[in-house]
């Protein structure tokens, strides 16, 4: 598992793949993403019944966030990481309301809201996200996109985005 | 905070004694800092909270009832760092650089009033009405969830976190 930026940027997109089978709601993901961005977890395990799903930012195609933003205090790099600069960010939480997957947050310590960068930093570095590397059981994969479109078929906002786009022109 | 609570104390008592006249405002000199007064416009404001949340002094509190959120300035407080106005996304509030004895010495004054949005699903607060709006304005209205039929602006985000869940699980079981 090397050159995880490189292989990022150019041949194929790496994205995440939740195995909902192996999930085993230890939520060391929400400890280790705690610890590696020094504040509240970015990834949320939803337990549902007898099984857990971990959820994390998706790094949508139409980002309803960033169009949202008063501040523009959301964007959205060549790599297609969606992020926020603390800087400009000013915690109205619009963005928050906007977001249909409901993973954005407002950090009440340092009054910015936060969200999954795909750990960003550690990509550079040629390193796995740290929820990936730290998941015992393999339940979440950082894996090649092969292009298969099933997770368009699995979203339950493609309907709404593709009207967007539509929209958009 | 301490002093500026004695300073409060003192100034009440000049002002008990005093006649009152019906409003004191002195523009401040160049030299002192740490006062002023804060003018909200109601008609600008979203009621998103950006305000209170980068408030260092506290002076900027908000209480909430079942259909409306109340700001409300404990003007005294206030240092005049600006901070307020230059967070606010819709520039609402306005700094001016004078000392108001009513308001130093009033109780918590209270500066917008807005309507309240809650969660269809669980009752908590999710966003007031007027941000509601200006979200749904870009377009935000469309996403719903499909299976479910409800408009993500009407759900908090543990229940939109509840619902993903569900339907992601609802979808690898069925595959």
């Amino acid at each position: 598992m090397s050159l995880q930026l490189k292989s990022y940027k150019t041949t194929f997109r790496k994205v995440f793949y939740i195995d909902v089978d192996r999930c085993i709601d230890c939520k060391s993901c929400e400890v280790a993403c705690a610890r590696e961005h020094k504040s509240q977890p970015l990834i949320f395990v939803q337990s549902v019944g007898e099984y857990s799903v971990p959820l994390h930012c998706r790094h949508c195609e139409v980002n309803v966030c960033i169009e949202v933003c008063p501040k523009e205090a959301i964007e959205k790099n060549e790599l297609g990481i969606v992020k926020i600069n603390e800087i400009k960010c000013i915690g109205c939480k619009a963005c928050i309301v906007a977001c249909p997957f409901g993973i954005l947050r407002l950090d009440e310590v340092s009054k910015v809201v936060v969200k999954c960068d795909l750990c960003w930093e550690r990509l550079e570095k040629d390193l796995l996200p740290i929820c990936v590397l730290t998941c015992p059981t393999g339940a979440l994969q950082f894996i090649p996109c092969i292009g298969c479109n099933a997770c368009v078929a699995a979203c339950p906002f493609a309907k709404s985005t593709q009207l967007l786009r539509g929209k958009e022109g | 905070m301490e002093k500026r609570e004695l300073f409060r104390e003192l100034i009440k008592k000049f002002a008990d004694k005093a006649p009152r006249k019906e409003k004191v405002e002195i523009p401040l000199p160049e030299k002192i800092e740490g006062f002023g007064k804060l003018i909200f416009d109601p008609e600008k404001c979203w009621g998103c909270a950006a305000c209170k949340v980068q408030c260092s002094a506290e002076a900027l509190r908000i209480s909430e009832n079942w259909n409306t959120r109340v700001v409300t300035l404990d003007c005294w407080k206030c240092v005049g760092c600006k901070e307020c106005v230059d967070t606010c996304p819709k520039e609402a509030i306005r700094f001016e650089r004078v000392f108001d004895l009513q308001s130093f010495l009033s109780e918590p004054l209270v500066c917008i009033e807005v309507e309240v949005h809650r969660c269809l699903r669980c009752g908590n607060t999710i966003a007031t009405v007027p941000e509601l709006v200006e979200v749904g304005k870009k377009g935000i209205a469309l996403n719903k969830f499909l299976t479910y039929r409800v408009s993500v602006s009407s759900l908090c985000e543990n229940c939109k976190r509840e619902l993903t869940a569900t339907f992601i699980l609802e979808r690898w079981i069925g595959r």
